[in-house]
């Protein structure tokens, strides 16, 4: 352990701009007043303090028993004070509720039995607790599907029944969409899928039709836990299906995919054979030949593009930062660096690749003391090109030229493999504002709240 | 007394005022904390954080150190990153360490271990023990008071007196004035658009010496001189513990208050009706909400320059500086600051106080965003209100 360093590169989301996701969510945070500064400022910057309040942690509080009562008749006063109940609260308590071992089932039941027809999300900001098991933000993205197939709103909607539907696919985990031209989307959509995605959901009814789907998928390491929870709750198959940079392991998956996905439709067809409410067609395998040498096309421009331009990567860009190292190296980039403290998940086969394969390859600690001065001597260096991908990597090289995209974008299959390339292609013609980009906090998140607000919701 | 705050914001904690208070000077200051305070703080209420070089870092606290103690975790951290910070040629002038609401709740020797820093660096260290839970004013009048024994020379012979005094002048090309040091400047009351050097300008268009601003664009061997002032001016709330503190030590007098800026006010005021002098009743009244020097200066300047009269001030911070009158108010609660906004004619205040007037109200509501409270978000509107001119 060892003193930790933040660079001002900000766009990656928190647990308090997460819960935004979900149409209609009212978002109440407890806690000291430096805890909470950051995350009132947050929603404030997203345009979302209509749908944020907090309930503030005294010193005396913390001695006189009094906060699972303050929790409880904070939230009270708050959503009394609202001119229309939310059908959805999410509650966070902190490292100070946890640590003083207060009761949250407590003021769940409770806050459930005042509110019948509220769903109550309770999750926790208590970063303290981050090496002691699931991280807070494991735990949001688990609790942010916590309401499916027991959302008591939904007990007071007309006609409400659950029942899984076989044609209907769940991506679940990620903070931003996927790209419309994926070739796993069209696939789908081709044979009659529905699909649903926390990130297109338009209104509180959209969010809990995810409670039919059959599979989940997940592409986030982060992502994980939520996603076996929720489909041994819900009894729905579970693919994990990352974004990957390794073409090979696109194509397995891709296959695998198909068999998977088929063999619940077939076997839903099996049990009720004459119903054809809710079937799909078979999927049908995209042509993956055509799919890797568009990708292979796409890097070679891109390549061409960024000539004389050294790569540097951070963890924040990509789930599978050395896998995207390897493949820009072998596509002719000159890779130089990956910042990261930790070698991600899946990962790891890539990072003895780099390690083993590109000569004076680095690996740079994002948060060390001495990385507080490394934007100073890039500043300070000559004739140096850098093109970044990432935030922090832009930053710490002190370029112009970066990609900016936060946990994976809306990269997926091989499309995402021609989308990063073209991403490439433009960051080495182009420069950006890196330091006002950087700045903006969850990047992305302002215009998902916009994007709520405009469907009248 | 409301539970919630559901509209308004916060104000930046005593943790973030240290940090902010100490930015500039050298040295390696530490939040100890597990990770949310330093983005909090660098994000939203540290505007140099990109353009100035500081050492600012979080101990990165666990589980384990809350259930286990581990302060020597923390000081052979500390220790470990003065060695680095000197290993690259950026020696620290000093360690500072703040506490956050995990090392407050199990009782964390912040002092003891910023003691054991010193010991081990031979680094003057605080240790402040803050909890992240009062306001910045406390946390940075805090650290601002610290300077004063950690680094103003305490004892200088007469002779070489006037010699520093001379060196101070002749830097700043006025010779016959009172010698001053400006207390409580940090970018959380006067963000970084100018104002700071507004001050200093005011005072040696005056003719007046300025030793040192605490603590913008000021270094510490500037602060070391500040024994030698005739007065000292306190410009904030985080100023008044280091006043008192070089008053003891010194037996220098301090006054506070800042004088505002005539075409400044004129702009802020621009679209402002002429509501104060025009009451249909005895009980309508001007509402300013803010930090207590800021605020009293504002009422100065509005009752001697504009004629208004029935001003009120609404401190929400802990340090009022004694400035507040009979009819103001000293308050946080959320409810009670609602009640006070919805019953003034006019209120002036950081946008965000914006959402606690009602629906079709008819207060006149003039903007004046403090990065204190609103943080970055309206960094850009925040005028230069400090004179300049004497």
């Amino acid at each position: 352990m060892a003193l930790e360093y933040s660079p001002p590169a900000r766009g990656t989301w928190t647990i308090a701009h997460v819960p935004l996701l979900i149409p209609d969510s009212y978002v109440i945070f407890a806690g000291a007043s430096c805890c909470m500064r950051g995350v009132v400022l947050s929603a404030a910057e997203c345009g979302a303090q209509d749908r944020f309040s907090m309930i503030l942690v005294s010193e005396d509080d913390i001695f006189n028993g009094k906060m699972e009562s303050n929790l409880i008749d904070g939230t009270s006063e708050i959503l009394d004070a609202l001119p229309k109940l939310p059908p959805c609260a999410v509650i966070f308590s902190g490292c100070i509720h946890e640590t003083a071992g207060i009761d949250m089932d407590y003021v769940s039941k409770t806050l459930e039995a005042r509110y019948p027809a509220v769903d109550f999300i309770i999750s926790k900001m208590n970063p303290t607790m981050r090496k002691s098991g699931i991280t807070p933000e494991e735990l949001m993205r688990m609790q942010l599907y916590a309401p499916l197939g027991k959302s008591r709103f939904s007990a007071i909607l007309p006609d409400a029944k659950r029942q899984n539907n076989p044609a209907a696919i769940n991506i679940i985990g990620n903070i931003a969409p996927r790209s419309e031209n994926s070739e796993v989307l069209l696939m789908l959509k081709a044979a009659g899928y529905i699909i649903h995605d926390l990130c297109t959901c338009q209104t509180y009814e959209d969010y809990l039709d995810m409670a039919d789907a059959a599979v989940n998928v997940y592409m986030v390491p982060v992502a994980e836990k939520g996603a076996i929870e929720l489909s041994k709750r819900l009894e729905q198959k579970l693919f994990y299906f990352p974004v990957t940079f390794d073409m090979d392991t696109l194509e397995r998956l891709l296959r695998s995919f198909v068999c998977e996905v088929d063999s619940v439709c077939k076997s839903a067809k099996n049990k009720e054979p004459g119903n054809n409410d809710h079937q799909a067609k078979t999927l049908c395998l995209p042509d993956i030949i055509a799919l890797r040498r568009s990708a292979k096309d796409a890097l070679t421009r891109a390549s061409k593009a960024a000539q004389g331009m050294k790569i540097a990567i951070d963890f924040s860009a990509v789930s599978r930062i050395f896998e995207l190292a390897q493949l820009l190296f072998e596509s002719g980039f000159d890779v130089r660096r990956v910042y990261t403290d930790s070698v991600p998940p899946g990962d790891e086969a890539s990072n003895e690749w780099c390690t083993k394969n590109i000569k004076g390859f680095e690996i740079i600690s994002v948060t060390n003391v001495t990385s507080r001065f490394l934007h100073c001597q890039a500043s300070g260096a000559q004739g140096s090109e850098w093109l970044a991908i990432g935030q922090k990597a832009a930053y710490y090289c002190n370029t112009a030229h970066f990609v900016n995209i936060i946990e994976n974008g809306s990269l997926w299959g091989f499309h995402g493999i021609i989308e990063m390339a073209s991403l490439i292609e433009k960051a080495a013609k182009e420069e950006s504002d890196m330091r006002k980009i950087i700045q903006v906090k969850a990047w992305g998140c302002a215009e998902e709240c916009k994007r709520l607000i405009g469907s009248g919701k | 007394m409301s539970i919630s705050t559901r509209l308004l914001s916060t104000y930046s904690a005593d943790l973030f005022g240290m940090c902010s208070a100490l930015y500039e000077l050298g040295g390696l200051i530490i939040m100890h904390d597990a990770s949310g305070c330093n983005s909090t703080y660098c994000t939203h209420d540290e505007p140099r954080w990109f353009d100035m070089d500081s050492m600012i870092y979080i101990s990165a606290l666990t589980e384990e150190d809350v259930i286990m103690g581990q302060e020597d975790r923390l000081i052979d951290d500390a220790v470990s990153a003065v060695k680095a910070a000197r290993n690259q040629g950026r020696p620290p002038r000093f360690v500072a360490i703040g506490g956050s609401p995990m090392p407050f709740m199990i009782g964390c020797d912040i002092e003891g271990a910023a003691r054991a820093i010193h010991e081990r660096t031979g680094l003057p260290a605080l240790g402040l023990e803050c909890g992240g839970i009062k306001d910045y004013t406390i946390g940075a009048g805090a650290a601002l008071s610290w300077l004063v024994d950690a680094f103003c020379i305490k004892t200088v012979p007469p002779d070489e007196r006037d010699e520093m005094k001379k060196a101070i002048a002749s830097s700043q090309a006025t010779h016959k004035g009172a010698y001053i040091n400006i207390l409580g400047v940090t970018p959380l009351d006067y963000s970084t658009n100018g104002n700071a050097q507004s001050f200093v300008n005011f005072f040696q268009s005056r003719g007046m010496n300025v030793i040192s601003s605490w603590a913008m664009g000021s270094s510490l061997d500037e602060i070391a001189h500040a024994g030698l002032a005739d007065v000292n001016v306190v410009v904030s709330a985080a100023g008044l513990p280091a006043a008192k503190r070089l008053m003891q030590v010194y037996g220098t007098r301090y006054e506070i208050g800042i004088t505002m800026d005539s075409n400044a006010m004129d702009e802020v005021f621009a679209d402002a009706a002429e509501a104060d002098t025009s009451y249909q009743d005895e009980s309508g009244y001007t509402l300013i909400i803010g930090e207590a020097v800021f605020a009293h200066s504002l009422r100065r300047y509005l009752e001697d320059e504009r004629g208004f009269e029935r001003v009120r001030i609404l401190c929400p911070l802990i340090e009022t500086c004694g400035l507040l009158k009979e009819t103001d108010l000293h308050t946080s609660d959320e409810g009670k600051i609602i009640d006070a906004i919805r019953g003034a004619r006019m209120v002036i205040a950081d946008p965000i106080y914006r959402r606690a007037l009602a629906d079709g109200s008819k207060t006149q509501f003039i903007s004046f965003p403090h990065e204190a409270y609103s943080g970055r978000m309206y960094r850009d509107n925040i005028p230069i209100f400090v004179s300049s001119e004497g």
